[in-house]
């Protein structure tokens, strides 16, 4: 009887000294988890999307009516300006009419020359179009989270973009979602080329909604309103892709305006242009070696197509595709 | 506990669930892809639960459940892993200290204090981001987000301030 009232003294004090202990004992497990965090970034980064994975339909579920209210909204607002939309509408069309004539003409004098020199084909560019269901992001990190996993073909290292331009790039694949490193993370760092001076340098994401352009030659003459598309160097995109244009020069420093609204992202496509990239499944080690020692773990191909989404209202439906 | 009937211990199951699950959802709905403030919320409303909770229901915002709420926002991606974890313990911990006198105190002091944890926590986030990063982030960011959290603060006390009376 002695014992067990003693056992019980014990546990009870034991109990007292964690209530009046708990505050300097989850300081230091959060100064652990700092340095954990800090040290080993695979397992963190598996842990994160582990958990993107398993929440991902709730997160949804929770963001559906906030996306409900922000459409509406948005109709609203779109609903007093109809007519000036039309009127730009037409006008767009027009233009892009045009461009649709050039653009055939090209392709065919493209095909004819490409048959003359008996070049090969590039590599078959596909997409995965999903859409975001969280922005990840914050003061520290700038990110959002796709609807759209391994199970639809979606491999990391692929590059994000909407319409009119790059939005970032995929850093984990879950198994139906899957997180997306915005170009204004403070990791960002993309290779470009100023379109007008063919100058090469690297965009530097900087947690704003500007990023600045690092490592660009002294001499480089450049202006605001110059496009900014990726260079292609690394391997890990292709040269062209639209990025931006620059925003502002204050005291040297160039800062980059995407043309995507990154902050508005409602759907994104995530796109394989079928280059080994810098980035493979594991460890950021170089796709090519990789693939020596493990042929699995190989980049994603989506020239077979990649399974549907299962989302049930038709918004969600991914638009899969492919272009040459 | 002891005899109380199924419901009533329902009730007091529900009532001490509330202030952990108001924050896990406040965290998932400030990653809706939406920004009213033309600023990422990034789990911003998250510390004002945590704040409003444990200065008038501190039974059930223990510190253990603040760091969890903080840990979750870590998982999710939205600060470098353990720091929303430290942020949410100083936030629980500056209310548990001052808690018998903002219990009493009127709303704008409450209010003010929030303010206050919210301009300490900043400077402690940007530092500690810094850190991290190894590179200065840009301030304005975590800035505004703590501006938007200090101004949503009397919203969401009307809302927790409703719900709490629910279960009195």
């Amino acid at each position: 009887m002695r014992q067990r009232s003693s056992a019980i003294g014990a546990t009870s004090s034991l109990k007292v000294w964690f209530q009046r202990f708990s505050f300097v004992l989850l300081t230091i497990a959060a100064f652990g988890v700092l340095l954990i965090g800090k040290a080993d970034t695979v397992m963190l980064s598996r842990l994160r999307i582990w958990v993107a994975d398993s929440v991902g339909p709730l997160i949804h579920a929770v963001s559906t009516p906030v996306e409900t209210a922000r459409d509406t909204a948005s109709d609203v607002q779109s609903y007093f300006s109809l007519k000036q939309q039309v009127e730009a509408l037409q006008r767009e069309n027009q233009a892009l009419q045009d461009w649709e004539q050039q653009a055939r003409n090209l392709r065919a004098e493209n095909e004819s020359l490409r048959a003359l020199l008996k070049m090969t084909p590039s590599p078959r560019v596909t997409f995965i179009s999903a859409p975001v269901i969280a922005d990840a992001s914050s003061g520290f990190v700038r990110g959002v989270i796709a609807l759209a996993g391994r199970a639809n073909g979606v491999g990391k290292g692929q590059a994000a973009m909407v319409g009119n331009g790059m939005v970032g790039r995929v850093q984990d694949v879950g198994e139906r979602v899957s997180r997306v490193m915005l170009l204004t993370d403070i990791n960002s760092r993309l290779p470009i080329l100023i379109e007008r001076t063919r100058d090469q340098a690297v965009l530097a994401g900087n947690n704003s909604d500007q990023p600045d352009i690092n490592y660009l030659p002294r001499d480089a003459d450049i202006k605001v309103g110059d496009h900014v598309v990726t260079s292609g160097v690394g391997g890990a995109f292709p040269p062209g892709l639209p990025v931006g244009e620059v925003a502002e020069i204050v005291d040297g420093k160039i800062y980059v305006q995407p043309f995507a609204d990154l902050g508005r992202l409602e759907f994104i496509r995530m796109v394989d242009y079928g280059l080994p990239g810098v980035l493979s499944e594991d460890l950021g080690v170089d796709a090519g070696s990789q693939q020596v020692a493990r042929p699995a773990a190989a980049p994603v191909q989506l020239s077979k197509p990649a399974k549907p989404l299962v989302t049930t209202p038709a918004k969600l439906k991914p638009a899969e595709g492919s272009t040459e | 506990m002891i005899g109380l009937s199924i419901k009533q211990q329902l009730g007091e199951w529900l009532r001490l669930a509330t202030p952990a699950l108001v924050s896990l959802l406040l965290l998932f709905i400030s990653v809706a892809p939406w920004r009213p403030f033309d600023a990422p919320l990034g789990g911003s409303l998250v510390a004002a639960s945590i704040f409003y909770w444990t200065i008038y229901q501190p039974e059930a915002m223990t510190p253990w459940i603040a760091a969890l709420v903080g840990l979750a926002s870590d998982v999710l991606g939205l600060s470098p892993f353990g720091l929303s974890m430290l942020l949410a313990l100083i936030v629980c911990g500056s209310a548990q200290f001052w808690r018998r006198e903002l219990e009493e105190a009127s709303f704008f002091m409450v209010w003010l204090s929030f303010a206050a944890t919210s301009l300490v926590t900043f400077f402690i986030a940007w530092a500690l981001a810094a850190l991290i990063l190894e590179q200065w982030p840009d301030p304005w960011p975590i800035a505004l987000q703590s501006i938007v959290n200090v101004a949503l603060y009397p919203v969401l006390t009307l809302l927790c301030g409703r719900l709490q009376r629910t279960f009195d």
